[in-house]
Protein backbone atom coordinates (compact mmCIF):
# COMPACT_ATOMS: atom_id res chain seq x y z
CA UNK A 1 0.00 0.00 0.00
CA UNK A 2 1.08 3.70 -0.71
CA UNK A 3 2.26 5.60 2.06
CA UNK A 4 -0.86 7.52 3.21
CA UNK A 5 -0.70 11.50 3.01
CA UNK A 6 -1.10 13.38 5.82
CA UNK A 7 -2.46 16.66 6.04
CA UNK A 8 -3.76 19.13 7.94
CA UNK A 9 -6.41 22.54 7.30
CA UNK A 10 -6.59 25.73 7.92
CA UNK A 11 -10.21 28.03 7.41
CA UNK A 12 -12.20 30.00 9.79
CA UNK A 13 -15.92 28.64 8.51
CA UNK A 14 -16.52 25.45 10.16
CA UNK A 15 -18.71 24.29 7.53
CA UNK A 16 -16.35 24.33 5.20
CA UNK A 17 -13.73 22.74 6.91
CA UNK A 18 -16.69 20.13 8.03
CA UNK A 19 -17.10 19.53 4.46
CA UNK A 20 -13.40 19.58 2.88
CA UNK A 21 -12.45 17.20 6.25
CA UNK A 22 -15.34 14.44 5.21
CA UNK A 23 -14.36 14.28 1.69
CA UNK A 24 -10.35 13.87 3.16
CA UNK A 25 -11.46 11.28 5.19
CA UNK A 26 -13.45 9.08 2.30
CA UNK A 27 -10.25 8.90 0.43
CA UNK A 28 -7.74 6.08 1.91
CA UNK A 29 -4.63 7.75 1.10
CA UNK A 30 -4.74 10.84 2.87
CA UNK A 31 -5.12 10.89 6.12
CA UNK A 32 -6.95 14.01 7.73
CA UNK A 33 -4.44 14.95 11.61
CA UNK A 34 -5.78 18.38 12.58
CA UNK A 35 -8.02 21.20 11.80
CA UNK A 36 -7.50 24.95 12.81
CA UNK A 37 -10.06 27.93 12.56
CA UNK A 38 -7.26 30.49 12.39
CA UNK A 39 -3.61 31.10 11.28
CA UNK A 40 -2.49 30.91 15.50
CA UNK A 41 -4.09 27.71 15.60
CA UNK A 42 -2.75 26.23 12.30
CA UNK A 43 1.21 26.44 13.64
CA UNK A 44 0.58 25.25 16.84
CA UNK A 45 -0.76 22.11 14.99
CA UNK A 46 1.51 21.63 12.10
CA UNK A 47 4.52 22.27 15.12
CA UNK A 48 2.91 19.83 16.72
CA UNK A 49 1.54 16.98 14.26
CA UNK A 50 3.92 17.24 11.21
CA UNK A 51 1.91 16.77 8.40
CA UNK A 52 3.12 16.40 4.82
CA UNK A 53 0.56 18.98 3.33
CA UNK A 54 -1.27 21.97 4.63
CA UNK A 55 -4.28 23.64 2.74
CA UNK A 56 -5.39 26.66 4.40
CA UNK A 57 -7.41 29.87 4.03
CA UNK A 58 -6.12 33.29 3.04
CA UNK A 59 -8.22 35.13 4.71
CA UNK A 60 -8.57 34.35 8.59
CA UNK A 61 -8.46 35.94 11.61
CA UNK A 62 -5.85 36.53 14.05
CA UNK A 63 -3.14 35.39 11.78
CA UNK A 64 -3.32 35.52 7.74
CA UNK A 65 -2.84 32.60 5.28
CA UNK A 66 -0.10 34.86 4.11
CA UNK A 67 2.05 35.40 7.02
CA UNK A 68 1.17 31.64 8.57
CA UNK A 69 3.14 30.36 5.37
CA UNK A 70 5.78 32.27 5.76
CA UNK A 71 5.87 31.43 9.39
CA UNK A 72 5.31 27.45 8.79
CA UNK A 73 7.92 27.77 6.33
CA UNK A 74 11.01 28.88 8.72
CA UNK A 75 10.67 26.27 11.08
CA UNK A 76 10.31 23.24 8.34
CA UNK A 77 11.05 25.04 4.38
CA UNK A 78 10.36 21.63 2.80
CA UNK A 79 6.49 22.10 4.05
CA UNK A 80 4.21 21.98 0.96
CA UNK A 81 1.42 24.26 1.09
CA UNK A 82 -1.91 25.03 -0.68
CA UNK A 83 -3.76 27.85 -0.56
CA UNK A 84 -7.61 28.08 0.12
CA UNK A 85 -9.21 31.45 -1.83
CA UNK A 86 -12.50 33.00 -2.29
CA UNK A 87 -13.09 34.56 -5.95
CA UNK A 88 -11.41 37.97 -6.31
CA UNK A 89 -8.47 37.37 -4.58
CA UNK A 90 -6.11 36.81 -7.30
CA UNK A 91 -3.81 39.29 -5.63
CA UNK A 92 -3.83 37.16 -2.61
CA UNK A 93 -3.22 34.24 -4.34
CA UNK A 94 -0.26 35.91 -6.25
CA UNK A 95 0.80 37.28 -2.14
CA UNK A 96 0.79 33.13 -1.31
CA UNK A 97 2.98 31.85 -3.61
CA UNK A 98 5.42 34.22 -3.21
CA UNK A 99 5.20 33.39 0.28
CA UNK A 100 6.18 29.71 -0.76
CA UNK A 101 2.36 28.03 -1.45
CA UNK A 102 2.69 25.38 -3.72
CA UNK A 103 -0.19 25.28 -5.04
CA UNK A 104 -3.68 27.15 -4.48
CA UNK A 105 -7.77 26.15 -4.82
CA UNK A 106 -10.74 28.37 -5.41
CA UNK A 107 -13.00 27.27 -2.78
CA UNK A 108 -15.91 26.16 -5.28
CA UNK A 109 -13.46 23.70 -6.95
CA UNK A 110 -14.71 19.96 -6.67
CA UNK A 111 -13.75 16.78 -5.26
CA UNK A 112 -11.37 15.95 -7.99
CA UNK A 113 -9.50 19.03 -8.16
CA UNK A 114 -8.91 19.24 -4.60
CA UNK A 115 -7.37 15.29 -4.69
CA UNK A 116 -5.65 16.34 -7.60
CA UNK A 117 -3.76 19.84 -6.56
CA UNK A 118 -3.10 17.26 -3.30
CA UNK A 119 -1.81 14.28 -5.35
CA UNK A 120 0.38 17.03 -7.36
CA UNK A 121 1.77 18.99 -4.89
CA UNK A 122 2.64 15.68 -2.61
CA UNK A 123 4.76 14.52 -5.87
CA UNK A 124 6.45 18.19 -5.59
CA UNK A 125 5.04 19.76 -8.39
CA UNK A 126 3.33 23.31 -8.77
CA UNK A 127 -0.57 23.12 -8.85
CA UNK A 128 -2.46 25.86 -10.42
CA UNK A 129 -6.43 25.36 -9.82
CA UNK A 130 -8.91 24.51 -13.19
CA UNK A 131 -10.39 27.66 -12.25
CA UNK A 132 -7.85 30.24 -13.05
CA UNK A 133 -8.63 33.43 -14.71
CA UNK A 134 -6.64 35.17 -17.28
CA UNK A 135 -5.74 37.90 -15.01
CA UNK A 136 -5.11 35.70 -12.47
CA UNK A 137 -2.33 34.34 -14.58
CA UNK A 138 -1.04 36.72 -15.59
CA UNK A 139 -0.27 37.93 -11.99
CA UNK A 140 1.19 35.16 -11.46
CA UNK A 141 3.75 35.27 -14.37
CA UNK A 142 4.55 39.13 -13.06
CA UNK A 143 4.70 38.34 -9.45
CA UNK A 144 8.09 37.11 -8.03
CA UNK A 145 6.75 33.42 -7.88
CA UNK A 146 8.81 31.75 -10.31
CA UNK A 147 9.39 27.97 -9.88
CA UNK A 148 9.99 26.85 -13.21
CA UNK A 149 13.11 27.04 -14.46
CA UNK A 150 12.97 28.94 -18.09
CA UNK A 151 13.01 26.58 -21.00
CA UNK A 152 13.57 27.45 -24.38
CA UNK A 153 10.22 28.19 -26.66
CA UNK A 154 12.12 25.94 -28.87
CA UNK A 155 10.93 23.23 -27.21
CA UNK A 156 7.59 23.14 -29.15
CA UNK A 157 6.99 22.65 -32.91
CA UNK A 158 4.52 24.53 -34.69
CA UNK A 159 2.37 22.48 -34.58
CA UNK A 160 2.39 22.42 -30.61
CA UNK A 161 2.77 26.41 -30.42
CA UNK A 162 -0.75 26.44 -32.31
CA UNK A 163 -2.20 23.63 -29.77
CA UNK A 164 -0.31 25.77 -27.27
CA UNK A 165 -2.31 29.41 -28.31
CA UNK A 166 -5.82 27.56 -29.08
CA UNK A 167 -5.98 25.77 -25.44
CA UNK A 168 -4.95 29.30 -24.27
CA UNK A 169 -8.00 30.30 -25.88
CA UNK A 170 -10.06 27.61 -23.98
CA UNK A 171 -10.69 25.71 -26.72
CA UNK A 172 -11.95 21.70 -26.60
CA UNK A 173 -10.02 19.56 -28.03
CA UNK A 174 -13.13 19.06 -30.53
CA UNK A 175 -12.58 22.20 -31.29
CA UNK A 176 -9.31 22.72 -32.04
CA UNK A 177 -9.41 19.48 -33.93
CA UNK A 178 -11.63 21.38 -36.01
CA UNK A 179 -9.98 24.37 -36.66
CA UNK A 180 -6.61 22.35 -37.71
CA UNK A 181 -7.91 19.51 -39.30
CA UNK A 182 -7.01 16.52 -37.00
CA UNK A 183 -8.70 14.46 -35.01
CA UNK A 184 -9.90 14.91 -31.42
CA UNK A 185 -7.62 12.06 -30.68
CA UNK A 186 -4.41 13.48 -32.12
CA UNK A 187 -5.28 17.03 -30.88
CA UNK A 188 -5.63 14.95 -27.19
CA UNK A 189 -2.05 13.27 -27.88
CA UNK A 190 -0.92 16.54 -28.66
CA UNK A 191 -1.95 18.37 -25.30
CA UNK A 192 -0.60 15.29 -23.26
CA UNK A 193 2.80 16.03 -24.85
CA UNK A 194 2.47 19.46 -24.18
CA UNK A 195 1.57 19.54 -20.30
CA UNK A 196 4.46 16.99 -19.95
CA UNK A 197 6.61 19.06 -21.49
CA UNK A 198 5.29 22.38 -19.37
CA UNK A 199 5.49 19.82 -16.45
CA UNK A 200 1.85 21.23 -15.58
CA UNK A 201 -1.32 19.55 -14.94
CA UNK A 202 -3.94 21.39 -16.79
CA UNK A 203 -5.13 24.23 -18.94
CA UNK A 204 -4.31 26.80 -16.18
CA UNK A 205 -0.98 25.55 -16.31
CA UNK A 206 0.01 25.88 -19.40
CA UNK A 207 -1.69 29.56 -19.64
CA UNK A 208 0.54 30.15 -17.22
CA UNK A 209 3.80 29.04 -18.50
CA UNK A 210 2.69 30.04 -22.56
CA UNK A 211 2.56 33.73 -20.71
CA UNK A 212 5.93 33.44 -18.94
CA UNK A 213 7.44 32.04 -21.89
CA UNK A 214 5.76 34.30 -24.69
CA UNK A 215 4.48 31.53 -26.11
CA UNK A 216 0.96 33.84 -26.12
CA UNK A 217 0.23 37.95 -25.22
CA UNK A 218 -1.85 38.65 -22.66
CA UNK A 219 -4.09 40.50 -24.46
CA UNK A 220 -4.31 38.00 -26.93
CA UNK A 221 -6.47 35.49 -24.40
CA UNK A 222 -8.41 38.50 -22.44
CA UNK B 1 -37.51 122.38 17.87
CA UNK B 2 -36.34 121.61 14.76
CA UNK B 3 -33.03 120.48 15.99
CA UNK B 4 -34.65 118.02 17.67
CA UNK B 5 -36.98 116.83 14.81
CA UNK B 6 -34.05 116.48 12.32
CA UNK B 7 -32.41 114.56 15.29
CA UNK B 8 -35.04 112.05 15.42
CA UNK B 9 -35.46 111.92 11.61
CA UNK B 10 -31.21 110.63 11.76
CA UNK B 11 -32.23 108.15 14.62
CA UNK B 12 -35.03 107.09 13.06
CA UNK B 13 -33.05 106.37 10.25
CA UNK B 14 -29.90 104.67 11.80
CA UNK B 15 -32.47 102.34 13.71
CA UNK B 16 -34.14 101.15 10.52
CA UNK B 17 -30.45 100.77 8.79
CA UNK B 18 -29.64 98.73 11.28
CA UNK B 19 -32.49 96.62 11.16
CA UNK B 20 -32.32 96.37 7.65
CA UNK B 21 -28.65 95.47 8.14
CA UNK B 22 -29.90 93.10 10.66
CA UNK B 23 -32.34 91.38 8.70
CA UNK B 24 -29.93 91.17 5.67
CA UNK B 25 -27.11 89.50 7.64
CA UNK B 26 -29.29 86.89 9.22
CA UNK B 27 -30.93 86.15 5.74
CA UNK B 28 -27.22 85.24 4.45
CA UNK B 29 -25.94 83.56 7.49
CA UNK B 30 -29.43 81.40 7.65
CA UNK B 31 -28.59 80.33 4.02
CA UNK B 32 -25.05 79.63 4.60
CA UNK B 33 -26.01 77.52 7.35
CA UNK B 34 -28.86 76.04 4.89
CA UNK B 35 -26.15 75.62 2.37
CA UNK B 36 -24.27 73.55 4.70
CA UNK B 37 -26.59 71.54 6.59
CA UNK B 38 -27.76 70.21 3.09
CA UNK B 39 -24.26 69.72 1.96
CA UNK B 40 -23.46 67.82 4.95
CA UNK B 41 -26.93 65.83 4.64
CA UNK B 42 -25.68 64.53 1.08
CA UNK B 43 -22.46 63.99 2.31
CA UNK B 44 -24.04 62.02 5.53
CA UNK B 45 -26.00 60.02 3.04
CA UNK B 46 -23.61 59.56 0.08
CA UNK B 47 -21.47 58.05 3.31
CA UNK B 48 -24.86 55.92 4.53
CA UNK B 49 -24.93 54.58 1.35
CA UNK B 50 -21.29 53.28 0.92
CA UNK B 51 -20.66 51.96 4.16
CA UNK B 52 -24.13 49.54 3.43
CA UNK B 53 -22.97 48.26 0.11
CA UNK B 54 -19.58 47.75 1.89
CA UNK B 55 -21.14 45.76 4.20
CA UNK B 56 -23.84 43.78 2.20
CA UNK B 57 -20.47 42.88 0.12
CA UNK B 58 -18.35 41.94 2.28
CA UNK B 59 -21.47 39.70 3.91
CA UNK B 60 -21.61 38.23 0.48
CA UNK B 61 -18.16 37.68 -0.39
CA UNK B 62 -16.91 36.50 3.41
CA UNK B 63 -20.04 34.72 4.77
CA UNK B 64 -22.52 33.82 1.94
CA UNK B 65 -19.54 32.93 -0.38
CA UNK B 66 -17.75 29.88 1.48
CA UNK B 67 -21.38 28.29 3.08
CA UNK B 68 -22.16 28.33 -0.61
CA UNK B 69 -18.59 26.64 -1.43
CA UNK B 70 -19.22 24.52 1.60
CA UNK B 71 -22.58 23.55 0.80
CA UNK B 72 -21.00 22.11 -3.13
CA UNK B 73 -17.87 20.11 -1.26
CA UNK B 74 -20.43 18.55 0.57
CA UNK B 75 -22.88 17.40 -2.07
CA UNK B 76 -20.02 16.27 -3.99
CA UNK B 77 -18.85 13.98 -1.31
CA UNK B 78 -22.30 12.18 -1.67
CA UNK B 79 -21.16 8.87 -3.48
CA UNK B 80 -24.73 7.50 -5.59
CA UNK B 81 -24.42 4.06 -7.56
CA UNK B 82 -27.25 5.01 -10.01
CA UNK B 83 -26.68 7.24 -13.10
CA UNK B 84 -29.25 9.56 -13.09
CA UNK B 85 -28.65 10.33 -9.59
CA UNK B 86 -25.22 11.20 -10.37
CA UNK B 87 -26.11 13.87 -12.89
CA UNK B 88 -28.93 15.38 -10.58
CA UNK B 89 -26.06 16.18 -8.29
CA UNK B 90 -23.51 16.98 -11.11
CA UNK B 91 -26.53 19.50 -12.04
CA UNK B 92 -26.72 20.65 -9.07
CA UNK B 93 -23.13 21.37 -8.39
CA UNK B 94 -23.05 23.46 -11.59
CA UNK B 95 -26.39 25.57 -10.86
CA UNK B 96 -24.32 26.32 -7.45
CA UNK B 97 -21.19 27.50 -9.30
CA UNK B 98 -23.40 29.35 -11.18
CA UNK B 99 -24.85 30.79 -7.44
CA UNK B 100 -21.51 31.68 -6.50
CA UNK B 101 -20.74 33.52 -9.75
CA UNK B 102 -23.37 35.81 -9.87
CA UNK B 103 -22.62 36.34 -6.42
CA UNK B 104 -19.16 37.38 -7.08
CA UNK B 105 -20.50 39.81 -9.58
CA UNK B 106 -23.20 41.33 -7.45
CA UNK B 107 -20.57 41.88 -4.31
CA UNK B 108 -18.16 43.28 -7.08
CA UNK B 109 -20.58 45.60 -8.36
CA UNK B 110 -21.14 47.45 -4.78
CA UNK B 111 -17.89 47.14 -4.10
CA UNK B 112 -14.64 46.66 -5.96
CA UNK B 113 -12.38 44.66 -3.10
CA UNK B 114 -9.61 45.61 -5.43
CA UNK B 115 -10.36 49.23 -3.97
CA UNK B 116 -9.88 48.13 -0.50
CA UNK B 117 -6.80 46.38 -0.78
CA UNK B 118 -4.85 47.91 -3.65
CA UNK B 119 -5.97 51.25 -3.63
CA UNK B 120 -7.47 53.93 -6.22
CA UNK B 121 -5.12 53.29 -9.23
CA UNK B 122 -5.13 49.89 -9.71
CA UNK B 123 -9.24 49.69 -9.17
CA UNK B 124 -9.34 52.28 -11.80
CA UNK B 125 -7.42 49.71 -14.11
CA UNK B 126 -9.19 46.61 -13.18
CA UNK B 127 -12.12 48.56 -13.96
CA UNK B 128 -11.06 50.07 -17.36
CA UNK B 129 -9.78 46.55 -18.80
CA UNK B 130 -12.87 45.01 -17.65
CA UNK B 131 -14.86 47.53 -19.37
CA UNK B 132 -12.39 47.25 -22.71
CA UNK B 133 -12.97 42.91 -22.82
CA UNK B 134 -17.25 43.74 -22.77
CA UNK B 135 -18.25 46.58 -23.93
CA UNK B 136 -17.21 48.61 -27.31
CA UNK B 137 -15.86 52.05 -26.16
CA UNK B 138 -11.73 51.31 -25.68
CA UNK B 139 -10.38 53.41 -22.91
CA UNK B 140 -6.86 54.88 -22.20
CA UNK B 141 -5.63 55.24 -18.97
CA UNK B 142 -3.15 58.08 -18.67
CA UNK B 143 -1.18 58.01 -15.09
CA UNK B 144 1.10 61.09 -15.54
CA UNK B 145 1.82 60.68 -11.76
CA UNK B 146 0.96 58.14 -8.93
CA UNK B 147 -1.37 59.75 -6.53
CA UNK B 148 -1.94 59.22 -3.25
CA UNK B 149 -5.27 59.58 -2.08
CA UNK B 150 -6.42 59.47 1.42
CA UNK B 151 -8.54 56.31 1.32
CA UNK B 152 -11.93 58.10 2.77
CA UNK B 153 -11.76 59.89 -0.17
CA UNK B 154 -11.01 56.76 -2.93
CA UNK B 155 -14.41 55.62 -3.19
CA UNK B 156 -15.98 58.64 -3.63
CA UNK B 157 -13.14 59.46 -6.85
CA UNK B 158 -13.88 55.83 -8.13
CA UNK B 159 -17.97 56.15 -8.35
CA UNK B 160 -17.32 59.22 -10.15
CA UNK B 161 -14.69 57.35 -12.78
CA UNK B 162 -17.30 55.01 -12.92
CA UNK B 163 -20.54 57.60 -13.32
CA UNK B 164 -18.56 59.23 -15.99
CA UNK B 165 -17.37 55.98 -17.77
CA UNK B 166 -20.85 54.65 -17.61
CA UNK B 167 -22.45 57.86 -18.78
CA UNK B 168 -20.20 57.65 -22.01
CA UNK B 169 -21.17 53.81 -22.90
CA UNK B 170 -25.08 54.77 -22.17
CA UNK B 171 -25.23 58.06 -24.14
CA UNK B 172 -22.39 59.30 -25.76
CA UNK B 173 -22.27 56.37 -28.72
CA UNK B 174 -18.32 57.41 -28.19
CA UNK B 175 -15.42 55.30 -29.65
CA UNK B 176 -12.42 55.83 -27.43
CA UNK B 177 -12.52 57.88 -23.93
CA UNK B 178 -8.95 58.85 -22.62
CA UNK B 179 -8.74 59.15 -19.08
CA UNK B 180 -5.80 60.95 -17.81
CA UNK B 181 -4.50 61.00 -13.82
CA UNK B 182 -1.88 63.97 -12.04
CA UNK B 183 -1.25 65.27 -8.99
CA UNK B 184 -0.01 68.59 -8.57
CA UNK B 185 0.64 70.54 -5.31
CA UNK B 186 -1.46 68.60 -3.51
CA UNK B 187 -4.61 68.72 -5.45
CA UNK B 188 -5.61 65.68 -8.26
CA UNK B 189 -6.19 66.04 -11.24
CA UNK B 190 -8.49 64.44 -13.92
CA UNK B 191 -9.08 64.55 -17.22
CA UNK B 192 -11.83 62.66 -19.25
CA UNK B 193 -12.26 63.14 -23.12
CA UNK B 194 -14.50 61.33 -25.29
CA UNK B 195 -15.18 61.49 -29.31
CA UNK B 196 -18.88 61.00 -28.61
CA UNK B 197 -22.32 62.81 -29.90
CA UNK B 198 -21.90 65.18 -27.29
CA UNK B 199 -24.88 66.64 -25.48
CA UNK B 200 -26.52 70.02 -24.72
CA UNK B 201 -25.49 70.50 -20.43
CA UNK B 202 -28.11 72.85 -19.85
CA UNK B 203 -31.40 70.09 -21.41
CA UNK B 204 -29.66 66.96 -20.22
CA UNK B 205 -29.42 68.99 -16.37
CA UNK B 206 -33.20 69.72 -16.74
CA UNK B 207 -34.03 66.46 -17.57
CA UNK B 208 -34.25 63.28 -15.63
CA UNK B 209 -30.80 62.09 -17.38
CA UNK B 210 -29.28 64.55 -15.28
CA UNK B 211 -29.51 62.39 -12.45
CA UNK B 212 -26.44 60.81 -13.03
CA UNK B 213 -24.34 64.41 -13.71
CA UNK B 214 -26.31 65.80 -10.48
CA UNK B 215 -24.81 63.03 -8.55
CA UNK B 216 -21.17 63.61 -10.02
CA UNK B 217 -21.52 67.17 -9.18
CA UNK B 218 -22.38 66.21 -5.37
CA UNK B 219 -19.66 63.68 -4.82
CA UNK B 220 -17.37 66.56 -6.13
CA UNK B 221 -18.84 69.30 -3.77
CA UNK B 222 -18.06 66.90 -0.85
CA UNK B 223 -14.80 66.35 -1.75
CA UNK B 224 -14.30 70.35 -1.83
CA UNK B 225 -13.43 69.74 -5.79
CA UNK B 226 -14.26 71.67 -8.67
CA UNK B 227 -15.89 69.87 -11.41
CA UNK B 228 -16.17 71.45 -15.03
CA UNK B 229 -17.50 70.39 -17.95
CA UNK B 230 -17.69 71.03 -21.62
CA UNK B 231 -19.89 69.34 -24.43
CA UNK B 232 -21.86 70.61 -27.48
CA UNK B 233 -23.54 68.25 -29.45
CA UNK B 234 -21.43 66.80 -31.79
CA UNK B 235 -18.56 67.79 -30.57
CA UNK B 236 -17.38 65.33 -27.65
CA UNK B 237 -17.40 65.90 -24.00
CA UNK B 238 -14.38 66.75 -21.63
CA UNK B 239 -14.57 66.55 -17.89
CA UNK B 240 -11.97 67.93 -15.93
CA UNK B 241 -11.71 67.53 -12.69
CA UNK B 242 -9.56 69.27 -9.39
CA UNK B 243 -9.80 67.93 -6.08
CA UNK B 244 -7.53 68.68 -3.05
CA UNK B 245 -5.96 65.71 -1.45
CA UNK B 246 -4.31 66.47 1.15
Amino acid sequence: MKKQISLVIADDHEIFRDGLALMINKQEHLSLVGQAGNGRELIQLVNEKKPDIVITDIKMPFLDGIAATRLMLQQDPLLKIIALSMFDEEDLIVEMLEAGAKGYLLKNADKKEIQEAILTVNDGNIFYCKLTSTRLASLIVKSKFDPQKKKSSDLFTEREKQIIELICLQHTAQEIGERLFLSKRTVEGYRTRILEKMEVKNTAGVVVFALRHNLIREEDIL
Amino acid sequence: MEHKILYNTILFSIIIGAIIVYFFVSIIRHHRRYVRLQREKIFAEITIRENERKRIAGDLHDSMGPLLAAVKLNISNVEVDQEDDREVLEKTARYLDEIIGSMRRISHDLLPNTLERKGLVEAIREFINQINVKASLNIQLYVVKEIQVPKDKEIHIFRMIQEIVHNTIKHAHARNLQIGFSEEEGYLLFLAKDDGKGFDKEKVLAGALGLGLRSLESRCEILNGVLSLESKPGAGTNYFIKIPVR
